[in-house]
C-alpha cells in the first residue's frame, strides 16, 4: 500500500502539478508587477499633487510679499505727505498766529540790527 | 565832479566814476549789508542774493546827484547825511538784496529785507552824526515802526527823505 508521501510524490511528478506550479508563477508574477506598477503610479500622483500643493503656496507667499511692499511703500509715501502737511498747517498756524497778533506787534521789534536805535524809557 | 560842460549852452554830459571808485562804494555798501546781517541769526550769508547791476545804478544815481548839487547849489559838496538819505531812496527803488531760504516763514519775514536794511542805514547814519555833535541818539519804538511803514508803503521822494534824515539829526 502506498503511503501518503507517495503518492504526494507522484502528484508532484504529474503533468497536472506542474502545469498548476506554472499558473502559480505566472500569478505571482503578474500580481507583483500589477502592485509595483500600481506603488509606482499611486506615488507618482500624490508627488504631483504635493508638488502643485507647493507652488500654490509659493505663489501666494510670492504675492502676498510683493503685496507687503507695495503696503509699506504707500505707507513711506503716505507718511512723507502727511509730514509735508504737518509742516504745512503748522506754517499756517504760526502765519495765523502772527496775523492775529500783528495788530498789537510792532513787525520790525524783532529786528535785533533796529532795536539798537530803540529808547527804552 | 564826473559831469562836464561840453559847450557853453549849459549842456552838460556825466562821466561815471572810474572803476575803483565804484568797486570801494559797492564795497562800502555790501559791508554796511553785512554788518546788517550779522543781527540776524536766523539767515546766513548764502541765503542772500545780491543784484550787482542794481547797486552799481544807485551809485552811479548818487554820484549824479553829488554832481547836481554842485552844479546848481554854487559848488557846494553834499553832506554824508545826504548821501546816505540817497543811497537809501535809491535802495528802496532798486531793490538789490533778496533772501531765498525754504522755510516760508523766514522768507515772509525778510520779504522786505531792503527797507528794513535802509532803516538801518539810514539810522545808523544819523545816529553817527549825532555822536559827533555829542549827543545820544535813540528813537521811540514807534516811530521806527512808522519809518519802517513809510519805507514800505509810502511814497517819498529824495528830497523827503533827506529832510527826515536831517530833521532828526537835528532833533537831537
Amino acid at each position: 500500500m502506498k503511503d501518503l508521501f507517495d503518492v504526494l510524490s507522484d502528484f508532484l511528478k504529474s503533468d497536472l502539478a506542474k502545469e498548476i506550479y506554472i499558473q502559480i508563477l505566472v500569478f505571482v508574477f503578474v500580481y507583483t508587477i500589477a502592485v509595483i506598477a500600481v506603488t509606482v503610479f499611486g506615488v507618482r500622483f500624490f508627488m504631483k499633487v504635493e508638488k502643485t500643493k507647493m507652488r500654490n503656496k509659493r505663489e501666494k507667499y510670492k504675492a502676498l510679499k510683493s503685496e507687503v511692499k507695495r503696503l509699506k511703500r504707500d505707507n513711506s509715501v503716505l507718511e512723507q505727505e502727511n509730514a509735508a502737511l504737518q509742516e504745512t498747517v503748522n506754517g499756517l498756524t504760526q502765519e495765523i498766529h502772527k496775523w492775529k497778533s500783528a495788530s498789537n506787534a510792532s513787525a520790525l521789534e524783532d529786528d535785533p540790527a533796529l532795536a539798537q536805535y530803540v529808547r527804552h524809557d | 565832479m564826473s559831469i562836464i560842460e561840453t559847450d557853453k549852452k549849459g549842456v552838460y554830459t556825466y562821466i561815471p566814476s572810474d572803476q575803483e571808485e565804484m568797486y570801494r562804494d559797492r564795497q562800502a555798501i555790501l559791508g554796511l549789508f553785512h554788518e546788517y546781517t550779522a543781527y540776524q541769526s536766523d539767515i546766513t550769508d548764502d541765503d542772500i542774493l545780491v543784484d550787482d547791476s542794481s547797486i552799481s545804478e544807485i551809485l552811479i544815481r548818487v554820484d549824479k546827484r553829488k554832481d547836481y548839487f554842485k552844479i546848481f547849489h554854487n559848488k557846494t559838496d553834499i553832506d554824508e547825511l545826504k548821501e546816505a538819505a540817497l543811497i537809501v531812496y535809491w535802495l528802496l527803488k532798486f531793490r538789490p538784496f533778496s533772501v531765498s531760504v525754504s522755510l516760508p516763514e523766514i522768507a515772509q519775514k525778510y520779504v522786505d529785507i531792503n527797507e528794513r536794511f535802509a532803516l538801518f542805514l539810514l539810522l545808523g547814519a544819523v545816529k553817527r552824526a549825532v555822536d559827533m555833535k555829542g549827543a545820544e541818539f535813540s528813537l521811540k519804538n514807534d516811530y521806527i515802526d512808522l519809518l519802517g511803514y513809510a519805507f514800505r508803503y509810502w511814497d517819498l521822494s529824495k528830497e523827503a527823505m533827506m529832510l527826515v534824515a536831517e530833521t532828526l539829526y537835528a532833533a537831537f
